[in-house]
């Protein structure tokens, strides 16, 4: 059930495809340097999402993994055209999201709306919590926006904060606190999808486990389907069902987050595994007990990895 | 004088760092902020202790406060530290640089704090062994270029011409370590050194350190907030809460039979690698609340409000870690663990 | 980096004596400032004389009791011309500052905001401005309107507007990529919500800041505009025209110039003490 009461209607039933994208891709030209410009040499390309792919069903959470320059961040926001792709179909609820505009791209935006990753600055600094949220509701004719508190109100008891936050400025609050505010934002507008953007990246561990559960919880209340984009596979496991490992703008792998995270089959996603610090004294990394060790440190993995280039 | 008293029996030496009773204030706008409540560490040669926290714990204070690194808004009001028996705080500022250089080592999160951004890197490292060496600018250009290579960076020649930007992340942790080390200090601070790099790059990060400290028989204190990293790389771990060390001891015993109540939520509330067998084992354990607010702590146990275990004597409690098992000590007189499998 | 405490913003953490130091000026520069303008607005009723009131016997008198500092080569009380001048100052320095602001700021945001050709043209305009040697912007704008308070009023505000265009600009850039602006986005709100509900409050401080050296800046173009003839027209007494007045009578009736010179000084070091604080305390811009 939606914030508002409504329920989901008939064709819209558990496990059908929801998002559908193909061959997403976007690039970025590098800026050239003093003497590539003087030689015309033609800019350098980057494909920060390259032939990426995947189906969203509804009612269940996708985990997009991957480090830092996977494209994991601009293939999420490629969904929503905060990043314009290059090429590929994206398409949601049947909706053809990249022949969208005006309304009809302001209805897919209400119906699949994203939480960012750093609670510093995805609130207006100079807003109040309530009338932020007042506003998500206002701007899109949520029903309950005539009777404010009671809108906000119910808002935030969702995402387990007292009432009297609605007076509060950001800087009052905590990081935690300012993620649930993100969250009863996105939710004011009555969505489908939630994509939550390294939203938990920035907590505290134990802030951490309160929001997971936290998103768990709307998930089954709501009816809502997710996709969580994060760099920590432990995130990954315990939020999704299903799993996208990227590395380098392609989806190097992936299934059920059981299958995937028990038997890795893509050698990127063993070393992503393997390199994982876990919180046992007793099982310490056979990387890091090797006395012999190579002379540059390198982990070696059987696909191309430039020890040398930059992040 | 009869039989001879065997030297090592009972008898342990001397710590190579300890800190007593370390209190530091911060002037705040809206008054003081006791960011570090009185503290007690000791480090030995060799050893490697974790120092483990969340936001406001105080840990990446205490480490600052080790070399007096800390903002001019910050005062050490209270407490002794002492380096192979000199007196850290005392000493001027000569004495100060001399520790700074030689005898500890710093690795930060973020090495744009400490590497100038607008200077290629093999020049920055020279200088630094120029100056704590004593090396002629030929001599230390060379080693500089050594020191590299032992870090792993590979093509050292050619990268220690590049700039800090240049590098990946990982690369420019590999430089700053070399920094740190290059005058083989015998402790080793780092404050978050692998937070900001992926979990690749990470380990590959972690395997430099432990070869590192091996190398160089260094200590090594480890600043965190990821349990995975303090419970791979560490000997000792201390856990800090709002300012107190509310648990330290053996890495093993502190995962195994974690005895104060917030470290046991701590461990409880890591997400694991393994997915879930089923919905239900889906939920997170959590420590309920919010992060102590440390302009407005309550008498007592600053952790009280989000105790599962909080009675009345709480409020009283004056936080001194009493032991509970081997070099095993907790603040909290109340509570002791059975094994957390 | 988890940081999950209250965020301290700078500040918050200033070091005792810092804020002491801030509060001391916060404190003289806002007690001079309101001395001076509770002077100004109370001209009519403490004012010893009518600043145009003639009287040559007493002219080129030194300061007495009757005439606090002197009077001019009129006979003209300096001390009641000076107290008019300044009213006359302060009301058209702030009417000259803060009229261009919100213009200012809000073609800057949208320069930044849009990019592209909206953004070529408008900053292509403020660099116009800006390039203008500003005399002769106002002599231009003065030859059309005729010299007097108005034509350097309207000087100054088409000088004054690509200033804060440009600071709006500048900061609408990293703004916009910030995660509540990409929220707006997300949330599907609409350019003009975005712009004026969104980033506006959040770019104004800087440009406040900014106004504080400017309105010091004004103040002195004003008084350098009416001493040059350009601004206001004799009788009419404002700080800058009576220093013209005195300059003749520098070595012989020196308090003519020399007084409201001071006045002007201690007006301007007013504002900017008052600035300053308001500049630290809102030191977190950008953050």
């Amino acid at each position: 059930m939606s914030p508002d009461g409504s329920r989901p209607g008939a064709d819209e039933s558990p496990g059908q495809p929801l998002l559908v994208v193909k061959g997403l891709r976007k690039e970025f030209r590098l800026r050239r340097s003093v003497t590539e410009w003087f030689r015309r040499a033609p800019a350098a390309r980057v494909a920060a999402v390259d032939d990426v792919s995947f189906v969203l069903r509804r009612g269940e959470t996708l985990g997009i993994a991957g480090e830092s320059g996977s494209g994991k961040t601009t293939a999420v926001r490629c969904l929503i055209r905060l990043v314009e792709p290059d090429e590929g179909d994206i398409h949601f609820a049947g909706i053809d999201v990249r022949a969208a505009s005006g309304r009809s791209l302001r209805e897919v935006r209400r119906r699949m709306q994203m939480v960012f990753q750093d609670p510093y600055t995805s609130l207006n600094p100079r807003m109040r919590v309530g009338p932020a949220i007042l506003e998500a509701g206002r701007v899109h004719h949520r029903p309950g926006v005539d009777d404010p508190a009671r809108f906000v109100g119910r808002l935030l008891e969702l995402v387990n904060l007292p009432a009297s936050i609605a007076a509060k400025r950001p800087r009052e609050l905590s990081g935690g606190e300012r993620q649930r505010v993100a969250i009863a934002r996105a939710l004011a507008v009555g969505p489908e999808v939630l994509i939550a953007d390294e939203a938990v990246s920035a907590l505290d561990v134990s802030v951490q486990a309160q929001l997971l559960n936290l998103f768990r919880s709307l998930k089954s209340e709501l009816g809502l389907t997710m996709i969580f984009v994060a760099h920590q596979l432990s995130i990954i496991a315990q939020s999704a069902d299903y799993v996208a490992i990227m590395h380098r703008g392609k989806v190097v792998e992936q299934g059920p987050v059981a299958d995937v995270f028990r038997a890795p089959r893509h050698p990127y996603t063993q070393t992503l595994l393997a390199a994982h610090p876990e919180p046992n004294p007793d099982n310490r990394l056979a990387i890091l007990n090797e006395v012999e060790m190579e002379p540059s440190g390198e982990v070696v993995v059987s696909h191309d990895k430039d020890p040398g280039g930059p992040t | 004088m009869g039989a001879e008293v065997d030297a090592t029996i009972g008898s342990e030496p001397r710590p190579l760092l300890e800190i007593r009773g370390l209190r530091v204030v911060f002037a705040a706008r809206r008054g003081r902020l006791t960011v570090v409540r009185g503290v007690d560490l000791e480090v030995r040669e060799g050893e490697t202790l974790g120092l483990v926290g969340e936001s406001g714990s105080g840990k990446t204070t205490t480490l600052r406060s080790i070399i007096r690194l800390l903002p001019s808004t910050a005062t050490i009001e209270r407490g002794d530290i002492l380096f192979d028996g000199t007196h850290v705080l005392a000493l001027g500022p000569q004495g100060l640089r001399s520790l700074r250089a030689r005898a500890i080592g710093t690795v930060f999160q973020d090495p744009y704090s400490t590497l100038n951004p607008v200077a290629r890197v093999g020049r920055q490292l020279a200088e630094t062994m120029e100056l704590n060496l004593g090396l002629t600018r030929r001599e230390a250009w060379a080693r500089a270029i050594e020191a590299l290579d032992h870090v792993g960076i590979p093509s050292p020649d050619r990268h220690a011409r590049s700039y800090p930007h240049e590098l990946s992340g990982g690369m420019r942790q590999r430089v700053m370590f070399a920094m740190a080390i290059a005058a083989r200090p015998r402790l080793l601070l780092a404050d978050e050194p692998t937070t900001a790099l992926d979990v690749t790059t990470q380990a590959q990060i972690l395997a430099l350190l432990v070869r590192l400290r091996r190398e160089n028989g260094m200590a090594t204190i480890l600043v965190s907030h990821d349990l995975g990293v303090i419970a791979q790389m560490c000997d000792t771990v201390a856990v800090m809460y709002a300012g107190f060390i509310v648990e330290r001891g053996p890495a093993r015993e502190i995962y195994r039979r974690p005895h104060h109540p917030y470290t046991q939520g701590l461990l409880r509330s890591i997400p694991g690698i393994v997915p879930p067998a089923s919905p239900d084992e889906a939920h997170l354990s959590t420590i309920p609340g919010q992060p102590p607010n440390l302009q407005n702590l309550p008498a007592g146990c600053p952790f009280a409000p989000r105790c599962p275990h909080v009675r009345a004597g709480c409020g009283e409690i004056d936080m001194t870690l009493q032991r509970a098992g081997d070099a095993h000590m907790t603040a909290c007189p109340f509570v002791r663990s059975s094994d957390v499998a | 980096m988890a940081t999950d405490s209250v965020q301290l913003l700078p500040g918050d953490l200033q070091g005792a004596r810092s804020v002491r130091s801030g509060l001391l000026s916060v404190g003289i520069g806002s007690f001079l400032l309101v001395v001076i303008a509770a002077a100004a607005f109370l001209a009519p009723v403490i004012a010893p004389y009518a600043p145009n009131k003639l009287d040559i016997t007493h002219a080129l008198a030194s300061p007495s009791w009757a005439h606090l500092m002197g009077t001019d080569e009129v006979g003209r009380d300096v001390f009641s011309r000076v107290l008019y001048g300044v009213r006359l100052d302060l009301a058209v320095v702030l009417l000259v500052t803060y009229v261009p602001l919100p213009i200012g700021v809000l073609l800057g945001a949208i320069a930044g905001y849009f990019g592209g050709v909206t953004d070529m043209v408008i900053s292509r305009a403020a660099d116009v401005v800006i390039a203008f040697p500003f005399l002769v912007l106002v002599i231009a704008v003065v030859a059309i309107t005729g010299p007097g308070l108005w034509g350097a009023s309207i000087g100054i505000i088409v000088g004054g507007w690509a200033m804060y265009a440009r600071l709006a600009r500048s900061e609408m850039l990293v703004l916009r990529e910030r995660q509540f602006m990409l929220a707006t986005r997300a949330l599907g709100y609409s350019h003009a919500r975005a712009i004026v509900r969104h980033a506006l409050p959040n770019l104004l401080r800087s440009s406040i800041v900014f106004s504080a050296v400017d309105v010091v800046i004004n103040l002195l173009l004003l008084a350098g505009l009416s001493f040059l003839g350009l601004g206001v027209q004799p009788p009419t007494a404002e700080l800058g025209a009576i220093v013209a007045s005195g300059q003749p009578y520098l070595l012989t009736a020196w308090w003519i110039a020399t007084l409201p010179g001071l006045v002007l000084v201690v007006l301007g070091v007013a504002v900017s003490m008052v600035g300053d604080a308001i500049g630290d305390r809102w030191g977190d811009v950008g953050s």
